[in-house]
């Protein structure tokens, strides 16, 4: 029995440069995993080709047992709608559709449309009273917090986070963070995230640190 | 709950309404195009409408003018003594000054150049009437239905032609050249354009088995004259025509390729700004297909905008070409307004297409890195 | 070639192509549903249909067998539609469940049902093709080639690949329509006029309905035609009149399946139990829906062949378009023209635009015939002095309109000589026909064609 998301010498490269070097790697269900690196250690690219995002050089990465390399772009797209839910660094959100037309624009490419289970999404991150604001009327904490409402509104099996609080200051971070953290207690999401931040790693329960393509080092979280 | 074609245009709407700027600027450009298509168009068949069919319905099959003019008492002595001659009538063409006068509210509340036929007003020829016909010397006159709707004018007001004021107790629609003339009766049309005793054409109606030797009489009566059968002249004018729309076409299609051109590179500045967003929609599941819809339907839409608004704008440019070039109105037909928002709709989306296709290929992954 | 052998090997390739379309999609649909030895009784149902054939030799080929076989075909269309019909309207039973010892006889009738008329009546055109040109032999040939040829073609081509989907989009309601649509397609859009409602069985009704009135008033000793005067009876009649009719049988045709269209894409889908997850629901909403949308577009293919084929029928007309009619061909005796003033369908004083041709000394000469408003019948040759005469006029609401250079003429003025206006002609009008000396034809024709200068227009 494989893992629920397994990668297996993975190997990226852009070019001349090499982004992964054979990384082989496994998550299990319900686990929360802390990608940690400096800048260029090729840890988002490895969560963009587990994502499918991206496509690797050459190795495969398997999630729930379904082979993403053999999937083709537009096969791609519909499993990531239906397992695989984002939030990156920049919370990126159309900018002229308020909050709830942003979480339902996930909901549109999934299947249907349905408000009020948008704006109850809203209400988890404790979003409601934003509803019908735009992205540039919204802190940078609270644009992050609808990418989470739209990641989480198609019940995906894993969330991908990249620098999810990058760009935010402590008390926001702590305020996503410990989103993140009843979401995986209560709800036993399985989550990878990357970050570069001792501090928001320290939340997870799994460190894994790459550097220079490889994974250098794989242990359990203090916590 | 929000049905997916309602949430589809919510979308659409919030798009083309959040981002008004860019919009307009690529609304713009098709309509310039389509208005300068439109009145090209509309043009080159008002001209056909002016030439053509000019002395058709009459029932005339050979027509005298002369460029100096007819006189009038030479013309009819020598036509009425000529064997083959079975009828004839005179006209006298001119351009007046127009205005409705003694209207309630303004007393002249507009001017316009408009054409004038003097004639022989005693039977309707199969027009269609409102009103009557003008009586012969009581300052009466008969307007065409296109003229009645540019001035507003209504039975039994009057009408200042070159501050002469005639009392209107007709109107006349044919779907000929007499919709947008005043008519009048031929001796208050010569002495309103101050040419006395002549005329500009002679309608011939001749036996159609001698129609040569009756226009060979006539050349040797009346030297001045130049004298065709109506084929002639039906056969001079297409040929005229065909040149003119000719040309009308070629300047259609270098405008076309030029707007598109430019359309073409607004609308890639647009796709190119948003590309986040089209990286996102594919990072959260929008298949190709998904997303190419929501921008495809936002260029018909800009399609749909800038042809309506190019069609006016073309209808205007032509009014105003045909009467500083004609003197006259020229009325561009209904039918080019689904014709350019068909041209709209084909241009915008065909430019914005080719920006988009390039997009939709890119990897989410690399237009999402930008940090 | 000979163009009705021609013809005969269109005859063929439209039955191959009939036979191998239904026998592909069958094939399919037998197998996607895991019941390929039915395949067998459809096999059994085109050789009854085939026996079929061969007995239609030894029949009489008439007119009379003709419009029997042609009738037959709209009965067995209006059978398969309204099994269509009933299938989709009550779907307790999943597709092809019930008693299934039943099932290869319903296979094997619907089969052979299903394409004996279309066979006999190939036959019979067929040989009435090869009576009228005397190549019996080519004509036969090319026939049964042209039929053999495509049968094989497209068996060989498709054999290999069952169609994909056949699911998604055919339950055995949606088989019907489809086999309902594909015959309506082979009858062209004639069709509708013929298969909507027979027009001996509309005929008919509105004797029934007459007959039925009168002899009740007469039972009540009623005298009833000072009673009910023509206009009440033309009331009656309305309900029979083509156009009400037309409307009918759209509403019989197309009526079911925007119903069904309309309770399938709206109606409710409800959602089983234990599902929690919004995203859950939402997708097996979806899904359903999706699979709704594609179960309904062969209802839709057939509701819009229905309404193409109304409208092109003139269903859907409103006089927006010039009406153009067909010349009548007719023969002169003895150098006079005879146009009769009314006939079956038609009467030249009904105010319509009528064309007539004769030929004059190998040209087609075509002659134009209408009422004018004042109550005269105006005569003309059906071209002008200035137009080429290729397409003549044709009718709109108040105008008669030169289709060449689109010049409206009033129909007031139509029998004024010069102009736009069609070239008179001198006619006798009796009581009965309208006469035309042929050599006024020749006279007048000559100004249409007599100039140079005609051509340098064309």
């Amino acid at each position: 029995m494989t893992a629920f998301i397994e990668i297996k010498d993975v190997l990226k490269e852009y070019g001349t440069a090499t982004a992964l070097r054979g990384v082989s790697f496994a998550v299990e269900r319900g686990q929360w995993c802390a990608v940690v690196g400096a800048s260029g250690s090729g840890k988002s690219t490895m969560l963009n080709i587990i994502g499918g995002l991206d496509s690797p050089s050459s190795g495969c990465v398997s999630m729930d047992g379904v082979d993403l390399c053999a999937l083709g772009e537009d096969p791609m797209a519909r499993f990531r709608r239906e397992n695989v839910g984002y939030v990156f660094q920049q919370s990126h959100l159309v900018p002229y559709l308020t909050s709830v037309e942003n979480v339902m624009l996930a909901q549109y490419f999934h299947s249907l449309t349905d408000e009020d289970e948008a704006r109850e999404a809203l209400a988890r991150v404790g979003m409601d009273h934003r509803l019908g604001h735009r992205p540039s009327q919204l802190s940078g904490g609270e644009q992050q917090r609808v990418c989470i409402a739209r990641a989480l509104i198609n019940s995906p099996k894993v969330l991908l986070a990249d620098e999810p609080t990058g760009n935010l200051d402590r008390e926001n971070t702590t305020l996503i963070l410990g989103l993140l953290k009843r979401l995986h207690t209560e709800e036993h999401f399985t989550i990878i995230m990357v970050t570069h931040d001792a501090y928001v790693a320290g939340w997870a329960g799994r460190v894994v640190t790459m550097e220079d393509g490889l994974i250098v080092k794989d242990e359990p979280s203090d916590r | 709950m929000v049905s997916r074609r309602q949430w589809f245009m919510r979308f659409l709407l919030r798009s083309l309404t959040q981002r008004v700027g860019r919009v307009a600027v690529a609304t713009f450009s098709v309509t310039i195009a389509v208005a300068i298509v439109v009145s090209a168009l509309g043009l080159s068949r008002g001209i056909r409408d002016k030439l053509g069919h000019e002395l058709k319905a009459y029932g005339a099959n050979i027509i005298v003018t002369s460029p100096a003019g007819l006189d009038q008492r030479e013309a009819e002595e020598a036509l009425s003594t000529m064997p083959g001659v079975d009828e004839f009538t005179f006209q006298l063409y001119g351009s007046v000054m127009a205005g409705s006068a003694g209207s309630a509210v303004s007393a002249v509340s507009e001017v316009a150049a408009i054409e004038l036929i003097g004639m022989d007003i005693d039977e309707s020829k199969g027009w269609k009437l409102a009103g009557r016909l003008p009586l012969k010397g009581a300052g009466e006159a008969l307007v065409g239905s296109d003229v009645q709707a540019a001035l507003n004018l209504e039975l039994g007001g009057a009408l200042e032609l070159e501050g002469e004021k005639f009392s209107l107790v007709g109107f006349v629609e044919r779907g000929g050249p007499e919709d947008g003339a005043v008519m009048l009766w031929l001796p208050d049309a010569q002495v309103l354009l101050e040419r006395p005793g002549t005329v500009s054409a002679a309608l011939v109606r001749a036996e159609p088995g001698g129609l040569e030797e009756v226009v060979g009489g006539i050349r040797r009566a009346l030297s001045v004259a130049e004298v065709k059968t109506l084929r002639q002249v039906a056969r001079a004018e297409e040929i005229f025509l065909g040149k003119i729309e000719l040309l009308m076409g070629l300047v259609s299609i270098v405008v076309l390729l030029a707007a598109s051109i430019s359309l073409s590179s607004t609308m890639s500045a647009t796709v190119l700004e948003r590309l986040k967003e089209i990286g996102l929609m594919k990072a959260i599941g929008g298949t190709r297909r998904g997303i190419g819809v929501f921008f495809v339907s936002e260029g018909t839409a800009i399609g749909v905008m800038g042809g309506v608004a190019g069609y006016l704008l073309g209808v205007l440019a032509a009014m105003a070409v045909s009467k500083g070039a004609f003197g006259s109105i020229i009325i561009v037909p209904a039918v080019l307004l689904p014709l350019g928002v068909a041209l709209g709709v084909v241009i915008s989306v065909v430019a914005s297409l080719v920006p988009l296709l390039g997009a939709l290929r890119c990897k989410p992954s690399v237009i999402l890195r930008g940090e | 070639m000979n163009p009705l052998i021609a013809e005969a090997a269109i005859i063929g390739c439209k039955e191959g192509l009939k036979l191998a379309l239904v026998w592909y999609v069958c094939r399919s649909f037998f197998d996607a549903y895991g019941r390929p030895g039915l395949m067998r009784f459809f096999y059994f149902g085109v050789a009854v249909a085939s026996g079929l054939f061969v007995l239609s030799f030894f029949m009489p080929h008439d007119m009379a067998a003709r419009d029997t076989v042609a009738r037959l075909t709209g009965y067995v269309f209006f059978l398969f539609f309204m099994a269509a019909v009933a299938l989709m309207y009550n779907r307790p039973g999943k597709a092809l469940s019930g008693v299934s010892g039943l099932e290869p006889l319903a296979v094997l009738f619907a089969t052979a049902l299903y394409f004996s008329p279309d066979i006999v009546g190939a036959s019979l055109f067929v040989r009435e093709l090869a009576v009228l040109s005397g190549q019996v032999a080519g004509i036969y040939f090319s026939g049964a080639f042209a039929f053999v040829f495509l049968i094989a073609f497209f068996v060989l081509l498709l054999a290999k690949r069952p169609l994909k989907g056949v699911r998604r989009f055919l339950g055995l309601a949606e088989l019907f329509v489809f086999l309902a649509l594909l015959k309506f397609l082979g009858s062209g859009t004639k069709g509708f006029g013929e298969i909507s409602l027979v027009s001996s069985v509309q005929q008919g009704l509105v004797k029934f309905v007459h007959d039925a009135a009168h002899q009740s008033l007469l039972f009540l000793m009623v005298p009833d035609h000072p009673l009910l005067v023509t206009t009440t009876w033309n009331f009656i009649g309305f309900f029979f009149s083509g156009p009400f009719t037309a409307f009918l049988a759209l509403l019989i045709l197309a009526g079911p399946m925007l119903g069904y269209l309309y309770v399938t894409l709206t109606g409710d889908i409800p959602i089983p139990e234990g599902m929690d997850s919004g995203a859950e629901r939402r997708m097996y909403r979806a899904e359903k829906r999706a699979f709704r949308r594609r179960r309904s577009v062969m209802a839709g293919a057939f509701a819009l062949l229905v309404f193409i084929s109304w409208y092109s029928v003139g269903g859907g007309r409103a006089g927006a378009t010039l009406e153009l009619p067909e010349p009548r061909p007719i023969v002169p005796e003895a150098g006079v023209v005879s146009m009769d003033l009314s006939g079956p369908g038609f009467d030249l004083m009904d105010g319509r635009l009528y064309k007539f041709s004769v030929n004059l000394e190998g040209e087609t000469v075509v002659l134009l015939v209408i009422r004018r408003p004042d109550g005269k019948l105006a005569v003309t040759i059906d071209a002008c002095e200035i137009c080429p005469p290729d397409e003549g006029y044709g009718r709109s609401a108040e105008y008669v309109v030169c289709v060449y250079c689109m010049t409206p003429i009033p129909i007031e003025t139509l029998g004024m000589p010069g102009g736009c206006n069609p070239i008179p002609l001198e006619a006798e009008i009796t009581d009965s026909s309208v006469l035309v000396l042929m050599e006024e034809i020749a006279a007048k024709w000559r100004f249409v064609t007599s100039s140079k200068s005609k051509e340098g227009i064309r």
